[in-house]
């Protein structure tokens, strides 16, 4: 006879009041014996009234139900780097439950100074591949499902399809206009971000939005060589990035986005951020 | 009368003692656009995305009578 959850489960104070919790391993094994997925073990616990013990802290920001909707999210991360990297992190501790992590290239020694995922050991690795097997040990019990791939315009919509949100996480123009392009089509939302040097920028376009990345780059495609030649600070990435997962926490907890149809502009040199209402025009 | 502008990322390089806590106090003549502030400092037009006038979005036939605050930015693009 197998232990059920409940008996796995103990309960502690917090703040006042009782919690059940659960730790990684007595999920993980009854999971393994009730032959189901760990990210579906995780959602059975929550909707028993679980919380697993890693989330505890997610508390009372989140409500359970939060959580559980959390856990049952499915995101895609397009781009495994600066973004990327403190992107899939930080969703990975929070419970999402499905990460797709897309990017075709490896790591570099010049990617040291802000890529969170990239270490002296890893140089030459895909970074698709590294940032499954590294946010794997960091969370057991999500998916993360690697795609050692360049997103292109012949596997864009395979990737977006079965998401619940898109996250931009590139480094050229040309593959944001291609992700987002796709993510409406499929009717997902996408947010968008970008960093170079001391400046960041984050926008969230929802599928029926008015905006879109032309509302941002105009008639740009690619990149200015002087804003590429300010490089990226990696605390500018780790901002943005941040400021990306929690845009994404929020929507999947089913609460409304802040930068829908706004772009919040960081600007690390002066320390001032700006939220700039976009000016949309109709994409018919 | 004049009027603050405030420059993002690659415009600052435009005016190497740019001032990142108070921006450029830039003199005017009323009536004049955000289009004909930008080629008085002879900013490149073509670079700037997004115009902000006092916490509005703003274009560049937006007119300006002083004692704004106006903030141009380029948007980046890395990742």
């Amino acid at each position: 006879m197998t232990a059920t959850l409940l008996e796995r489960a103990h309960c502690l104070d917090y703040f006042g009041s009782p919690q059940r919790v659960i730790e990684d391993e007595p999920l993980l094994s009854w999971a393994c014996q009730a032959n189901i997925s760990p990210p579906a073990a995780q959602m059975a616990a929550l909707r028993e009234g679980i919380i697993p013990l890693r989330y505890l802290k997610n508390l009372t920001a989140l409500k359970l139900s939060e959580q559980h909707s959390i856990c049952a999210g499915r995101v895609l991360v397009c781009g495994c780097g600066g973004l990327g990297g403190i992107i899939i992190q930080l969703l990975a501790r929070a419970g999402v439950g499905h990460l797709r992590v897309v990017d075709g290239d490896v790591f570099y020694a010049s990617n040291l100074n802000r890529q969170l995922l990239s270490n002296v050991s890893n140089l030459s690795h895909s970074k698709a591949l590294i940032a499954a097997r590294e946010t794997q040990k960091i969370n057991p019990l999500i998916r993360v499902e690697p795609v050692n791939l360049i997103m292109e315009q012949r596997n864009a919509a395979e990737l977006v399809r079965d998401n619940d949100l898109v996250l931009d996480a590139l480094d050229n123009l040309a593959g944001r206009f291609l992700l987002a392009e796709s993510a409406r089509e499929e009717g997902i939302p996408f947010i968008h971000a970008a960093v170079a040097g001391w400046w960041g920028q984050i926008s969230t376009f929802m599928p029926h939005s008015s905006c879109d990345l032309k509302s941002v780059y105009g008639g740009l495609r690619s990149r200015d060589p002087a804003e590429e030649a300010t490089g990226v600070l990696g605390p500018s990435a780790a901002i943005i990035g941040s400021l990306e997962a929690l845009e994404a926490m929020r929507l999947l907890a089913g609460k409304n986005p802040v930068y829908c149809d706004k772009l919040l502009y960081f600007d690390g040199e002066s320390g001032r951020t700006e939220l700039i209402p976009l000016a949309c025009e109709s994409t018919d | 009368m004049a009027l603050q502008v405030l420059l993002a990322a690659t415009l600052r390089k435009y005016f190497p003692d740019y001032d990142h806590a108070n921006g450029l106090t830039v003199p005017i003549r009323a009536g004049m656009t955000v289009r004909d502030l930008a080629e008085q400092l002879k900013l490149p037009v073509a670079d700037i995305k997004l115009i902000m006038i006092d916490g509005r979005a703003a274009n560049w036939e937006t007119v300006l009578y002083g004692n704004e605050r106006v903030a141009l930015f380029p948007p980046v693009g890395g990742g």
